[in-house]
């Protein structure tokens, strides 16, 4: 205990200062502005934004970057609520119950309960974070490297599968992130591999332009043109509309907590985060509702669960990341280049070697929310004002922010041939129908899992056997297979459905 | 029907390609043994599980179709071309002419994308985009670029 309030000390001291506290200011405003926007999302921002963090301590830029990734999760369900269209994935589904609320004249009461929702929702995931971190990195000490192969391959199955989209696609991306992970110089030979004659990819894709090319080209090319027309109504939200009915309050608190316990959860698990959380958050409130029929009608539980799920996702997900060095989504991934263009090695040794980092950064969340709390109640009308902003103003600024941002990593026009290169993989994924997410887990992962496979073979005279026969290895294969037995399970159970349905068709 | 599988066989494809490379790629190092492994051990066996992976995909909506699958069309072409041409614009620019006149090329060209916006518009955009980067990333946050430059 005199551990806890010790860590907890030394996260004060980091995150009380004024630096600090300015970069979080910074990050949380910049998130909630590009969550509110629709058109881009926190993982193009934070590469985007990447590169002027270079000259500050890890620790501030830390900050900062984590402050825009749950900011935008508050802005993100502005959007969802007042225009129907959602400024972040994982506030999509907030459109279901909350652009009705809109629609009801409580659009309000919609804003109020999921600025709640979140916070509550953030601030749980914090301690839990808090609570969990410390136990998990300790256990991670008695890691060697077939646990971290293992571990890895849980990731990536759970990322791959447990997301939106085909199961089997979701793994051929991270096969195609692990094959763009090998380009650049192998650390044991020195060769170069799949560099295809550019010697300057020694050291690797450059990450800002990868990131940038499959999510936020593509992302501007889709948008433009067609976001056109929105109107938002000049009404002025006043805190006396935002008020909820005690009638309001009753129903919320319990999808709050459960939406924080489902997100807790998914957002610890690697690889799966806010976007799963909140769907499932929502599933969870139909379900336990005593008149299911309220819902799609401006259900203000299908609001706040979903909320406080994603946001407290977004927090947890922070746990795998900083305790074993593996992403708990895919924003985490950025987040882990960014702390290696740090000089910061993610794995086991952060939260051990780095603890004013890891304890600051905890500290950070709790100030950051509480900023978060009053841009989104008191200053709720200045966002909405925001999302009058045409796209075609918009998007031009984007365009040019994503070539500023990718040269300016290191003054490099090759860079910004990279981005061309993945915004072209970017569209083909897009007709082809794969998740661009997986993809850069696997090139973030890939380096790491080539390493420990290699480490774990060499130690083991290489033998295969060495991931079933050590426990806690074995442990993590024994899910991942489980994970992908359920899936094909669940593939088979489709097509026996669909069987069935065609012959009640009489086909 | 006929043509989502289309989709799905040009994705399978897709995925076996890149295998293919990766195994291509592969056999130009050495594989090394499984007790020390070589640079080409990895690339190589990623490659056969891509190619694995991509033949699954080329079948697997023969039984798994949804109704949500429907309805897939190539997606207009102007917008894809325009933004991309608009980043080729910056990459050929920026170490010639400086930061202000590419970025306005490359504004002028992605704000084509956008056909509902008449030509003032864009040309006011692209002046005023240029403008405000230069005051954020070269007063503000004094990046080392220049905002015009001469060496073609």
């Amino acid at each position: 205990m005199s551990d806890f309030a010790s860590n907890l000390a030394l996260g004060f001291s980091v995150a009380f200062s004024w630096q600090a506290m300015w970069y979080c200011f910074v990050g949380v405003t910049l998130g909630t502005f590009i969550g509110v926007l629709p058109g881009i999302g926190a993982l193009a921002a934070i590469a985007l934004l990447l590169p002027l963090t270079f000259g500050m301590e890890p620790a501030h830029a830390l900050i900062m970057l984590a402050g825009i990734y749950y900011g935008s999760n508050y802005g993100g369900s502005t959007a969802s609520i007042l225009l129907n269209l959602p400024g972040t994935p994982s506030s999509a589904v907030t459109c279901i119950e909350g652009y009705p609320m809109s629609q009801q004249g409580r659009a309000g009461v919609a804003l109020f309960m999921t600025a709640i929702a979140s916070f509550i929702g953030s601030i749980c995931g914090m301690l839990i974070m808090a609570i969990f971190s410390p136990p998990i990195a300790a256990l991670a000490f008695s890691f060697s490297a077939p646990e971290f192969f293992s571990l890895m391959v849980l990731g990536m199955v759970a990322a791959s599968t447990l997301a939106s989209g085909s199961p089997i696609k979701g793994l051929a991306m991270i096969g195609l992130g692990l094959i763009l992970g090998m380009v650049g110089r192998d650390l044991y030979s020195g060769l170069l591999r799949f560099s295809y004659g550019v010697d300057q990819l020694y050291e690797g894709l450059p990450l800002v332009a990868v990131a940038l090319g499959i999510f936020g080209l593509p992302e501007v090319i889709k948008n433009a043109g067609q976001i056109t027309g929105r109107t938002v109504e000049a009404r002025s939200i006043s805190f006396a509309s935002m008020w909820p009915t005690r009638d309001d309050w009753r129903r919320s608190w319990g999808a709050m907590f459960r939406g924080t316990g489902l997100g807790s959860f998914f957002g610890a698990l690697p690889g799966t985060g806010g976007l799963l959380a909140s769907f499932m958050s929502y599933a969870t409130e139909r379900r336990v509702a005593k008149d299911p029929s309220r819902f799609g009608k401006g259900a203000i539980e299908g609001i706040a669960g979903p909320e406080a799920a994603n946001n407290a996702a977004v927090q947890t997900a922070f746990i795998p990341t900083l305790t074993l060095g593996i992403p708990g989504d895919i924003v985490m991934a950025i987040m882990l280049g960014a702390l290696t263009i740090h000089g910061i090695q993610p794995g086991v040794s952060v939260i051990n070697n780095h603890p004013d980092l890891f304890w600051g950064l905890l500290v950070s969340f709790l100030f950051g929310n509480l900023m978060l709390l009053i841009l989104n109640i008191p200053l709720i009308g200045l966002w909405v004002r925001i999302l009058a902003i045409p796209y075609w103003v918009l998007y031009p600024f984007i365009i040019a922010f994503i070539c500023i941002g990718v040269y300016s990593v290191s003054n490099s026009v090759v860079d910004l041939y990279v981005l061309m290169f993945f915004g072209v993989l970017g569209i083909l994924m897009n007709i082809l129908r794969f998740e661009p997410a997986p993809l850069v887990l696997g090139l973030i992962l890939g380096p790491m899992l080539e390493e420990n496979l290699r480490r774990s073979l060499t130690l083991y005279r290489g033998s295969y056997t060495v991931f079933l026969t050590r426990p806690i290895s074995a442990l993590f294969i024994g899910i991942a297979v489980l994970i992908l037995a359920w899936t094909i399970y669940g593939m088979f159970r489709a097509r026996a459905r669909r069987r069935a349905a065609l012959a009640a068709g009489g086909e | 029907m006929s043509r989502i599988k289309a989709v799905d066989i040009l994705a399978g494809g897709f995925v076996v390609l890149i295998g293919v490379l990766a195994i291509v790629e592969s056999t130009s190092f050495d594989m090394g043994t499984s007790r020390r492994i070589g640079p080409g051990y990895f690339p190589f066996y990623v490659g056969v599980l891509m190619v694995l992976l991509g033949l699954v995909i080329a079948v697997e909506n023969l039984w798994t179709r949804t109704a949500s699958d429907f309805g897939w069309s190539l997606p207009p072409m102007r917008s894809p071309f325009l933004i991309l041409a608009a980043v080729a614009a910056f990459a050929v620019m920026i170490e010639r002419f400086g930061m202000f006149p590419s970025i306005f090329v490359a504004v002028f060209l992605g704000s084509l994308a956008d056909t509902n916006t008449s030509i003032w518009q864009k040309l006011t955009i692209s002046v005023a985009v240029p403008a405000v980067c230069v005051a954020i990333f070269k007063y503000g946050l004094s990046l080392n670029v220049d905002v015009i430059r001469w060496r073609p």
